[in-house]
């Protein structure tokens, strides 16, 4: 399900400079031509199926996991200067119990991988006084298989000129879940499904740290 | 069982409330009974009007009586994915089956892939039967009844409603009748590719991108269509936003039930009628009013400090 409609926009009121969020420019960087992954019983279900030899073809191969590395669009680029930084989001200052101004969270597309699991792209802001904070979520969930796990942040402090914009790339396989977790059951599907308590679980497979600095004060 | 605890049991379903559980014991036990004397392509006649998934949406489920009438006014056909996803899969799911043994003649129930014991306990089946019985005892009755569920009907010799599509395996009518349905729905095989196949613009079969599953196209269908006599091939499984989609030149739809889907998708849903000439009109309709949507999320998330 795309809803292609839904939106976030964060926009620089002086120079036009802003983070546009939709489901189009998401989708547009899953992968169309390799299905690299498959389902837990697709080898089970491939053996058993002698009677039709004929059919070994996948006719249109796309990444059907709708994975994603999207960080966001961004418009009037020209307006900003990005460099790759160490510098890391304070997540100390995100922790601060400052009041929520604004709350949004929006959902940019799902699907059910055909009962095989979840696939689910969101974006979540929250305006505090002095900051806001933006996480985009790419979450997956190949029931039996893998877990990965696509974070987009953005934090700006409105004292400053500059965003950082933090992107990772975790993933975890189902059996070194299993292992490093004592519940291994089907039921725990509520575990599984939950990014925030799966995250010290997971390895960090691709990262990247940035600052998005205003060419005008 | 009387009749008049039957009524009482539906008129309490109706009203969206659970029934003991032993009166879902004693209602399975009737409904096997029904169910067991069933073809897997269980003959139907027309005037029917064929539904989709419906997926525990019970205030919608509802809605579909009031648009297409109410049992056994009209007859039905349901073609699976009765649980799961929606918040009442219990209710509906035993008003569904009260309605059978109710009124056996009137309505028929066949097979979707989600009726089964591991799909429900992935998706929401088993952990709302635990919830509302405090026991998993209903979703054993219930998944015990799944395995007797038909797997096509065949309305007139003229139309083939299955849940999911057609098998490689399966050429012909017999081929369906051969099958020993009364199991758990397996991996792979025949009755796999029935509850879980899809339609797609493609020449002859193709395997799905996820590594499981079978993609028949146009020339497929014709094929089948032509060697059993068919005129339409009726299924559902896949979410279409305008309620029913026809593939290939209209010899094959998809049917779908469940308004507004997962209480967020925003799509119509869709019946289809039947006349007695076979003659088709689908007929939309819209999710039941929020206020009825009891258990349905509310709107606006609460804030958090998401990190």
């Amino acid at each position: 399900m795309v809803f292609g409609k839904n939106t976030l926009v964060a926009e620089h009121s002086a120079s036009k400079f802003a983070f546009y969020f939709n489901a189009i420019d998401a989708l547009d960087r899953v992968d169309k031509t390799t299905d690299s992954v498959k389902v837990s019983y697709a080898k089970e279900w491939a053996a058993t199926r002698t009677h039709s030899a004929g059919i070994n073809d996948v006719i249109k191969p796309f990444d059907w996991t709708f994975s994603s590395d999207y960080t966001g669009t961004l418009i009037n680029p020209d307006t900003v200067t990005i460099t790759e930084i160490d510098e890391e989001i304070d997540m100390e200052k995100l922790m601060q119990r400052d009041a929520i101004l604004h709350y949004s969270d929006v959902l940019l597309y799902e699907d059910e991988l055909a009962d095989n699991g979840c696939s689910i792209m969101n974006v979540k802001i929250r305006v505090m006084p002095g900051s806001f904070f933006i996480l985009l979520r790419f979450f997956l969930r190949v029931d039996g298989v893998f877990v990965r796990v696509n974070d987009t942040r953005i934090f700006h402090e409105f004292s400053t000129n500059y965003i950082l914009r933090e992107f990772t790339s975790r993933e975890q396989k189902f059996s070194v879940l299993n292992e490093r977790c004592a519940p291994g059951t089907i039921h725990d599907l509520e575990f599984y499904s939950k990014p925030q308590t799966l995250h010290r679980l997971l390895d960090m497979t691709a990262g990247k740290r940035e600052k998005i600095a205003f060419n005008k004060p | 069982m009387s009749t008049s605890d039957l009524d009482r049991q539906i008129a309490q379903l109706r009203r969206c409330e659970v029934i003991k559980e032993s009166e879902v014991k004693a209602l399975c036990a009737k409904a096997r009974e029904i169910l067991v004397e069933e073809s897997n392509v269980q003959r139907v006649d027309a005037p029917v009007t064929i539904c989709g998934d419906i997926h525990g949406q019970f205030y919608d489920l509802k809605e579909l009586f009031q648009v297409g009438g109410d049992v056994p006014d009209t007859n039905y056909l349901f073609m699976g994915d009765f649980v799961d996803r929606g918040f009442f899969s219990v209710e509906t799911f035993l008003l569904l089956l009260a309605l059978k043994v109710r009124y056996p003649d009137r309505i028929t129930l066949i097979r979707g892939n989600h009726e089964s014991r591991q799909i429900t306990q992935v998706y929401g089946f088993y952990d709302e039967c635990l919830r509302k019985y405090g026991s998993v005892n209903v979703w054993r009755y219930c998944t015990e009844i799944f395995d007797y569920l038909s797997l096509s009907a065949l309305i007139d010799d003229k139309i083939l409603c299955v849940h999911g599509g057609l098998s490689p395996a399966i050429n012909t009518l017999d081929a369906i009748r051969t099958i020993d349905r009364k199991q758990e729905v397996p991996h792979d095989g025949p009755m796999c590719d029935l509850l879980w196949s899809d339609p797609e613009d493609i020449d002859g079969w193709g395997l799905s991108p996820r590594g499981a599953g079978y993609l028949f196209g146009s020339d497929i269908a014709a094929q089948f269509n032509q060697t059993n006599n068919l005129d339409l091939i009726c299924r559902a499984h896949q979410l279409v936003m305008d309620g029913y989609k026809l593939h290939f030149n209209g010899s094959v739809v998809t049917v779908w039930s469940a308004p507004n889907y997962c209480y967020r998708c925003g799509n119509v849903a869709a019946i289809l009628e039947l006349d007695e000439h076979l003659n088709t009109n689908y007929k939309i309709f819209n999710a039941a009013p929020q206020q009825e949507n009891r258990g349905a999320p509310v709107k606006k998330p609460q804030a958090d400090y998401f990190l």
